[in-house]
């Protein structure tokens, strides 16, 4: 008994001590990013400013223009979840609870375009961009992700769960295709649609590779964007610097906080079990 | 028996006897409708670019000249006597370094977890944090740490009396800050698959060796390890898929005289500094190949495991 509390004891400092590698350095740069410059040079380096001061943020956002890619990141972050979730359900059920001709060989062929990786689709879709002028708009900059194929998967296994008597009863009724779906079947699909919105959710709001090339105009820059552009061009404004990266980061640390049981289930989901 | 009566009146109350045939029709029609959205959208924006790369990595697209010229195998024949090529591989090849290790914290973090004490789901929202945040925003963060006279981890280094070394700023060391950086993002990940591949080992099984005596490490190398070997596999595959694909981590943490680009760094480079799309092309169907053949060799594994 005594062999083991010792033993749960040692197990427990040393998660401690392990996750202060993770929580010191985000205490750090969100303490940072209400310093003055000057703080950044002082050895040996201290996480705690002298004093609190906004100075950083009214400076991203009065002159560096963050107020902008703030809006564009949260335009480009919603609409695309809520298509996401729009098609991805729809395909989810069409895949679940229907007979269909050539039902098998569409859902394999939509799973093997989730292994291509984005490098080899990349220059081409540029190109697709390009030629309809979708360079520096929103269109370009939202069109790519308004779905997440793999997300069809998740949404597809859970709704064969659903008993398929409850929607023909809803037929007998007289309730039409679609109706079942948006009364019936959606209500009772809740938790996996949790966890395609927060996936979505966080994937758009730190997605760079597509943006990096279909935007090069300030004013459709997105944050992730904006931070890396502003991280190469005030290379020694860390004060700023810190401050732009804070603010990439906390609405997403309050989203995953907020529904952090999802993102473990949502993970082991769509991990090993496959 | 009551829902088909109640069916029966449903319908003898519906005055047009179209109603039931045009329901046929609607189910018949109903999952192509369902499935059409996301059907269009994966031909328009994966289906019909995978197909298009490889007829571009024959031509000599650029987007500064509208026009593209046909010139077969010259943009492969180029990459062979490529030396930046080359370098960009040897680069990416010593990133390998980073799928054992990351496989190891990952297993080590998930086995402290996986003992049954109070409140260990707050260690598993802590340690899957750095996953969920931005590359960008963390890598920022990480280059101040990595500033060599006035950075964190120099400052640490001092503390114990230890000299500080260059990071990123120095050729010889870039490469491994930069893994030290992705095993702090990317540790979170290879936890939670050992995590739930940790659940699948049954309890009696670990009993029953304790019974015979067998010590910590031999339950563990002789039982858990091999019992893992699905999460092992999954890990290590997309892992090193993931390695292929280094692109914002050495975007943003550049070291000195090229010295951390990897072939994606290169490929973005040429397309889309260089304006050489029909070359970056060629490149990118060499990584799509590379990426192909490991997918399927992970196939092969798992399938004979399967049976």
């Amino acid at each position: 008994m005594k062999k083991k509390k010792i033993k749960k004891a040692t197990i427990l400092v040393i998660l401690c001590v392990t996750s202060l590698l993770v929580v010191v350095p985000f205490l750090w740069m969100i303490f940072s990013s209400f310093k003055n410059i000057e703080e950044f040079y002082v050895l040996p380096p201290k996480i705690l400013p002298k004093s609190f001061t906004m100075k950083n943020f009214t400076e991203l956002f009065n002159k560096a223009h963050f107020g902008t890619y703030y809006f564009n990141s949260l335009l480009v972050t919603t609409i695309q979840v809520i298509t996401d979730v729009i098609i991805v359900t729809m395909a989810g059920y069409g895949f679940a609870k229907y007979k269909f001709k050539g039902k098998k060989i569409i859902f394999m062929t939509i799973l093997a375009t989730t292994m291509i990786p984005w490098v080899a689709t990349i220059i081409p879709l540029y190109i697709m961009a390009y030629k309809t002028n979708s360079i520096n708009s929103y269109f370009g900059l939202i069109f790519p992700g308004i779905a997440d194929a793999f997300s069809i998967f998740l949404a597809k296994n859970f709704m064969e769960t659903i008993p398929t008597s409850l929607i023909e009863a809803a037929r007998i009724d007289g309730a039409s295709e679609f109706k079942i779906f948006s009364k019936l079947v959606l209500p009772l699909t809740k938790p996996i649609i949790a966890v395609i919105v927060i996936n979505k959710f966080i994937g758009s709001w730190n997605a760079f590779q597509w943006p990096l090339l279909v935007v090069n105009s300030d004013k459709y820059r997105t944050l992730p964007l904006a931070v890396a552009k502003f991280s190469s061009q005030y290379y020694d404004a860390y004060n700023l610097k810190m401050a732009a990266a804070t603010l990439a980061i906390i609405p997403v640390l309050i989203v995953y906080i907020a529904f952090q049981k999802y993102f473990v289930s949502g993970i082991s989901l769509s991990g090993v079990k496959e | 028996m009551e829902k088909v009566t109640k069916a029966r009146n449903s319908l003898n109350t519906t005055p047009k006897s179209m109603t039931k045939k045009k329901k046929i029709n609607n189910i018949k029609l109903a999952p192509y409708i369902f499935i059409a959205p996301a059907a269009i959208y994966i031909i328009i924006v994966t289906i019909i670019p995978a197909l298009m790369a490889l007829p571009i990595s024959f031509t000599d697209w650029s987007a500064l000249t509208p026009k593209m010229h046909f010139i077969g195998f010259e943009n492969y024949k180029n990459l062979l006597q490529d030396k930046e090529f080359y370098t960009s591989l040897i680069t990416m090849a010593k990133f390998f370094i980073y799928v054992p290790l990351v496989m190891i914290c990952g297993l080590a973090l998930a086995l402290l977890l996986n003992a049954k004490i109070k409140g260990m789901t707050i260690f598993r929202v802590i340690f899957y944090t750095p996953v969920i945040t931005s590359t960008i925003a963390a890598a920022v963060l990480f280059d101040w740490f990595y500033q060599p006279s006035f950075g964190l981890f120099n400052s640490i280094l001092n503390f114990f009396g230890i000299n500080g070394i260059g990071w990123v700023s120095d050729a010889k060391t870039a490469v491994m800050s930069v893994i030290i950086f992705k095993i702090w993002k990317g540790t979170g990940v290879a936890m939670l698959i050992y995590l739930a591949g940790l659940q699948d080992v049954p309890e009696e099984l670990k009993e029953a060796a304790e019974i015979d005596g067998a010590s910590s490490w031999r339950k563990f190398r002789n039982i858990t390890l091999p019992l893992l070997r699905p999460a092992h596999i999954y890990l290590a595959i997309t892992q090193i898929i993931g390695v292929f694909m280094i692109f914002q981590e050495t975007y943003m943490l550049q070291g000195p005289l090229k010295s951390t680009d990897t072939v994606v760094n290169y490929i973005y480079n040429k397309g889309f500094m260089s304006s050489e799309m029909g070359y970056a092309s060629a490149m990118s169907f060499v990584l799509f190949i590379i990426v192909l053949i490991i997918t399927l060799i992970q196939y092969k594994v798992l399938k004979i495991d399967a049976d």
